[in-house]
């Protein structure tokens, strides 16, 4: 039994080494997202076109696209203008949309709370090949946002959103 | 000789840039409000960046009778993805026009909550042949939908 583990020990040492990783958080800061009026009772669309520069934010930490291994909307949130609140909305859906990569559905708010101003989705557990968005130039952020009723003005957000990148190290 | 030369160069340039605008044009076709055959849903196409994706945003049945509530993505493989409202859903992606039809897109079933490659095809421009498929185009299923004319 003491020679199997003598064995096994340097593999499993070998195994503990490669696998190794690092988890850092990528954040957007504020993107614009707007839903262009009028907006009509039922499911309208709010985009928001962001450019990541991520190959970038990756060599500021030492790092580099090869290293990335897993990468993952972590948190999503929605900033309403002061003029108005969510009791407009019903549901809201995001989608993360790029020329070079297909549309995922990232999160959910369903129902929308009433009477604020910050609106925090649930994001998706099962989340595929997401760093393929990050890696290009601009992706945008598609939110579909379900309104009671029919309102005339541009509807004005702030989203901020929050990756999750797992490093091979 | 070299001012006529230069002329035609002009009349190439004018006619690619013409065909080019047209292709564009013919793909912009897909905008717009369509109701499958079925007559259960209204889908919306929109473009966003360069390729065409569609939500519904009518449904002729809305409330679940099961749970007295709008109906939601109830068969989505990722459970925390069930609660998303049908009403709004984009069921179809990333269509690129090429050649004349709208391609590598798919489309979602919510009724049974598979998503199927699919090809988009206008007969005219208020009817759309839209394929389903697995793997080859050949074993798939055309349904035909209609332009919804807003009045």
């Amino acid at each position: 039994m003491r020679s199997l583990l003598l064995f096994l020990f340097p593999f499993a040492l070998f195994f503990v080494a490669c696998s190794s990783s690092e988890v850092l958080l990528f954040t957007t800061g504020e993107v614009s997202v707007l839903a262009s009026g009028p907006l009509m009772e039922g499911s309208n669309t709010a985009q928001g076109e962001y450019q990541p520069a991520f190959e970038q934010w990756l060599q500021s930490k030492g790092a580099s696209m090869a290293d990335v291994r897993e990468a993952k909307l972590l948190k999503a949130s929605l900033l309403l203008p002061d003029s108005m609140n969510s009791s407009l909305m019903s549901e809201i859906t995001l989608h993360l949309a790029a020329e070079k990569a297909d549309m995922q559905k990232v999160g959910v708010l369903n129902p929308v709370p009433e009477g604020q101003t910050r609106l925090v989705l649930q994001t998706a557990q099962e989340q595929k090949n997401i760093a393929d968005f990050l890696r290009q130039p601009s992706m945008t952020f598609v939110a579909d946002i379900n309104v009671k009723k029919d309102t005339l003005p541009d509807l004005h957000l702030k989203g901020i959103f929050e990756f999750q990148i797992t490093l091979n190290r | 000789m070299y001012m006529k030369s230069l002329w035609l160069l002009c009349g190439l340039m004018v006619t690619m840039m013409t065909a080019t605008a047209t292709a564009q044009n013919n793909g912009d076709q897909l905008i717009g409000l369509w109701e499958p055959s079925n007559g259960k849903a209204r889908v919306k196409v929109e473009k966003i960046g360069s390729k065409y994706y569609g939500k519904i945003v009518w449904l002729r049945e809305p409330i679940d009778p099961q749970t007295n509530q709008p109906k939601v993505d109830k068969n989505n493989p990722d459970e925390s993805m069930r609660s998303v409202p049908l009403k709004g859903y984009r069921m179809l992606k990333d269509f690129v026009f090429i050649n004349g039809e709208w391609t590598d897109g798919t489309i979602y079933d919510p009724e049974s909550g598979s998503t199927y490659s699919c090809v988009i095809k206008a007969k005219d421009e208020n009817t759309l042949d839209i394929r389903g498929y697995v793997g080859v185009k050949a074993l798939g299923r055309t349904d035909v939908w209609k332009r919804v004319k807003l009045k």
